[in-house]
């Protein structure tokens, strides 16, 4: 996956690289239904030309140099990329309106194959567009192929993981990148008293995937787990800088964002406090590791109450059900724990992990009886793509429907968040 | 009002110590201020309603006060000149101060709880909560001192700090260049001979009649690289634990060295034989993905169990860092220990994170608990929660770790603890063996205390009783060491 008009991909690594778009893509696709995010795809159905596997092929390579030729006016519409698929399918991805690269890329594709009366289907099948997140299946369908197997984690394991040397040099680059175009947003909802969810905040964070793709495609960043929580500091830098940004905040509602301690007290993150519109302090959350925490918990200590006298809100990470009892969120001083959801959880007790349900994120919620054992649980705040869809569901239909789950959610009791010094 | 003090730019500025000859130009100008409110009549100086808040972080405990400290400290004390009226300025020894109102001025702007200012009275009182964990016990971080009274003195003490010009400098992160810097230690430890820097140190319990009178009985030695050596072989700038992250990430590869010596050193009978039926167990130091790695089952294999010996003879220390990072693979790596009979110790557990956490969850064997001289002055509040969590853990499942000096087995004891790992430990053993030693002449302390930790043959070359020296039990010395040793479960 690359920058759409900036694809160069070596003929001899085309496969390798192919197999790794498509992991790309897929990701992209999901990510998209998770943070609800709206883009155009139009995919070039190259694999149409090839029916029949064991026959010679009808493709030839200069099929594929012209049909991507073809793609380059979508090259300047906004956030547009461009994957080249295993089964030769073309797929361009792109955010917003660009009606007029659209058609002039649509009439070369057709151009192309017109008159050439070998093809074994005309040549307007060959031209399919999408929109996501509501078009995501049939996305799917296209990443995984006629007869090649999704791509999967094993494809992911081809990458190179990250090494001291390679960190340092994807630390220089990532200083010079345009980050903005990796920034996702996760929303964070609510019970609300009749049953539905509501948008409580949205979590901003960086599509890893996407960033690797785009600025190291060769490097698995996140194969060497310490390499990649130190490269997580220069995320945070950058994710400040992004969101210090004059106006970047102004008509921004409350937020999250993950960040580690060390970042907590640089000066960028006290730039960002300076930038911070009055009207929302006390409305952002900072996300921290637990591994942060603990590697200094002088530091952390500090920073905790640094935060909390600015008004910020603090909430523990990547907590899994056997962690929530050895991490205490009340004896580290933190306001909320975002548990993530696995199925031991089904039949876990919150109260015999002594954990407090008013304090917790019930993370990775992908169904509805997820989400009835949360609320059955007194947990009141989720994520994962279920949440997602839901608000999804509420946007379209309007805020006041009573239809954002089959049955109304059981609703907790209100416990008010502390924000105030300890 | 415009801080003239604060001229050096961004909160990001830290001046550091003056280069010699260099005036510091903050501390020039507060006295400036200084002395022009001197030199007004009585009348004026007394009328002068402001205060001096100063806050005092070159007195903090080293390491602090660190960049973040002066960072965050400037940046609260800036915003309440900035809301309330006053100047800040910042001294090149790293203490800071602000002249401003003693109180939020009639009709001000009005702040509230998520306003960021905090106000001149309040502040005081928020720096010593910030700073508390860096504060040496009895010791005020932040003074108060009204100018009309004391700015005659406040004057003569900042005339003194620039004639001194020796303020301690304080470096900035340096974030850049350290991945570089552990990318050359990282390929030296993969590459180069370094079995030569493994060292050993010897854990007791401390068993009855307390230290003198009772006994000392090794419980395990612990091996493990010395990373100061380490960084020593490498370069003087490398400072392998400057980032904690990083550090982990060496851990790893330190783990597949240590792996590939012991399992070499299997069934040879020197001090990092495995298989050893006698002495105390060996404790190893690896990461959660080093247990993972077909090089730990390559030593599981050859350390099996020895017959005759129902308890395991080594045991693997985790960090409490590495367990939460990852907790479904550290669970997976304490099924591979319990599999292949290990114990499981759990390390690196401050007294911070042992207020903050609950290690006794782990269900590790043996936790270690970091001595820190701060345990010893904790108010009664904490020390009473301290005492809860240890005993949660079990006092018999607690090893008082860097137990460096007498106060911290004094401490210990009186909490209940008995197995202690440290230079102290090894001191009272070093002492123990060269009263029972006949060859024992020509050898200082420090000489035994060294060859004891030495590990290969060249550490150990000048002493004439090895069997002595690797028995850690001196027989017949003024302590009553125990022949046999005990196993942590």
């Amino acid at each position: 996956m690359t920058h759409l008009g900036r694809h160069r991909v070596a003929e001899g690594h085309a496969a390798i690289g192919a197999k790794q778009e498509a992991l790309q893509l897929a990701t992209l696709v999901r990510d998209c239904g998770v943070a609800d995010i709206a883009r155009n795809v139009a995919v070039v159905r190259l694999s149409r030309l090839e029916p029949d596997r064991q026959r010679p092929q009808q493709l030839r390579p200069h099929h594929l140099r012209l049909a991507r030729a073809a793609l380059e006016p979508l090259a300047h519409a906004e956030r547009a990329r461009l994957f080249m698929l295993p089964s030769r399918d073309i797929v361009a991805v792109w955010r917003g309106e660009a009606e007029a690269a659209r058609r002039t890329a649509k009439a070369a594709i057709e151009h192309m194959f017109a008159g050439d009366e070998s093809l074994p289907i005309s040549p307007e099948r060959l031209w399919e567009e999408y929109t996501l997140p509501g078009d995501a299946e049939a996305v799917m369908a296209i990443v995984r192929g006629p007869d090649d197997p999704p791509a999967t984690q094993a494809e992911a394991a081809k990458l190179i993981p990250l090494d001291l040397a390679s960190l340092a040099a994807f630390e220089q680059q990532l200083a010079h990148a345009d980050m903005a175009r990796f920034v996702r947003r996760l929303p964070i909802a609510a019970l609300r008293p009749k049953g539905g969810l509501t948008l409580a905040w949205e979590s901003r964070l960086f599509d890893i995937d996407e960033l690797a793709g785009c600025l190291s495609p060769r490097h698995d960043l996140q194969a060497e787990p310490w390499l990649f929580r130190r490269l997580t500091r220069t995320l945070d830098r950058r994710m400040l800088a992004l969101l210090g940004a004059h106006g970047e905040l102004a008509q921004a509602g409350p937020l999250a964002f993950q960040l580690n301690i060390a970042s907590l007290l640089s000066p960028e993150f006290l730039r960002f406090d300076e930038m911070l519109p009055a009207a929302l302090r006390g409305k952002v959350t900072l996300d921290l590791m637990p591994e942060d925490v603990l590697s200094n918990p002088s530091a952390f200590l500090f920073a905790r109450d640094f935060a909390r006298a600015r008004g910020y809100r603090l909430a523990l990470s990547g907590v899994v059900a056997a962690l929530l009892p050895i991490l205490p969120v009340r004896r580290l001083g933190l306001d909320l724990v975002h548990l993530r959801w696995s199925e031991a959880l089904r039949s876990a007790d919150l109260a015999a992990l002594q954990a407090e349900p008013g304090r917790i994120v019930l993370s990775g919620v992908e169904s509805e009886a997820v989400l009835f054992w949360g609320a059955a649980q007194g947990i009141s705040l989720f994520s994962g793509t279920r949440v997602s869809d839901v608000l999804r569901m509420h946007a379209r239909i309007g805020n006041d429907a009573a239809v954002a789950l089959p049955l109304p959610l059981p609703t907790p009791q209100p416990q008010p968040l502390p924000i105030s010094m300890a | 009002m415009v801080d003239f003090a604060s001229n050096s730019g961004q909160l990001t500025d830290w001046p550091g110590r003056a280069p010699r000859g260099t005036p510091d130009a903050a501390a020039v100008a507060l006295l400036g201020e200084l002395s022009r409110l001197l030199a007004r009549s009585p009348e004026s100086r007394a009328a002068d309603q402001r205060v001096a808040i100063i806050l005092r972080l070159s007195r903090l405990i080293p390491p602090a006060p660190r960049p973040h400290h002066r960072r965050v400290a400037r940046a609260l004390m800036q915003d309440t000149a900035s809301w309330h009226g006053g100047q800040v300025f910042s001294l090149a020894d790293g203490d800071i101060v602000l002249l401003c109102p003693p109180r939020r001025p009639e009709g001000g702007r009005v702040t509230s709880a998520l306003t960021r200012a905090v106000g001149p009275e309040a502040l005081p009182d928020m720096l010593r909560q910030l700073l508390r964990m860096d504060t040496p016990p009895g010791f005020d971080p932040v003074a108060v001192w009204p100018v009309a009274t004391h700015g005659q003195a406040l004057h003569d003490d900042i005339q003194a700090r620039v004639a001194q010009q020796e303020g301690r400098r304080v470096m900035e992160e340096e974030y850049a260049g350290q991945t570089e810097i552990m990318d050359v230690l990282g390929s030296f430890i993969s590459s180069a001979a370094i079995a030569d820097l493994l060292q050993r140190q010897t854990a007791v319990l401390l068993r009855g009649g307390g230290e003198g009178r009772g006994g000392l009985l090794p419980i395990y030695q612990e091996i493990t690289f010395s990373i100061a050596a380490l960084e020593g072989r490498v370069s003087s700038a490398a400072t392998a634990s400057a980032d904690p992250f990083l550090f982990r990430h060496l851990a790893t590869r330190l783990d597949l060295r240590i792996l590939d010596i012991l399992t070499t050193a299997a069934g040879t009978g020197g001090p990092l034989d495995v298989t050893r039926a006698d002495g105390p167990a060996l404790h190893i130091n690896l990461t959660v993905q080093g247990i993972l790695t077909s090089d730990f089952a390559r030593l599981a294999a050859v350390a099996g169990a020895q017959p005759g010996r129902a308890t395991p003879r080594v045991a693997v220390e985790i960090s409490l860092l590495d367990a939460v990072a990852d907790f479904a693979a550290f669970d997976r790596a304490r099924a591979v220990l319990a599999g292949n009979g290990f114990a499981f110790v759990l390390e690196g557990v401050s007294y911070l994170s042992l207020m903050m956490t609950r290690p006794g969850l782990f269900d590790a064997a043996l936790v270690k608990l970091d001595w820190s001289p701060r345990l010893a002055e904790i108010p009664e509040a904490e020390r009473a929660a301290l005492h809860t969590a240890l005993r949660e853990i079990g006092l018999d499942r607690v090893a008082l770790h860097r137990a460096e000096t007498e106060a911290a087995l004094r401490w210990g004891l009186a909490c209940g603890i008995k197995r202690f790992q440290g230079r102290h430990v090894d001191a009272m053993l070093g002492a123990a063996r060269i009263v029972g030693c006949g060859f024992a002449k020509g050898c200082t302390l420090r000489n035994c205390i060294e060859r004891a930790g030495a590990t290969n043959a060249l550490g150990r070359t000048d002493c004439l009783n090895l069997a002595l020296l690797d028995a850690t039990v001196p027989q017949g010395a003024a302590l009553s060491l125990a022949a046999q040793s005990e196993t942590i479960q």
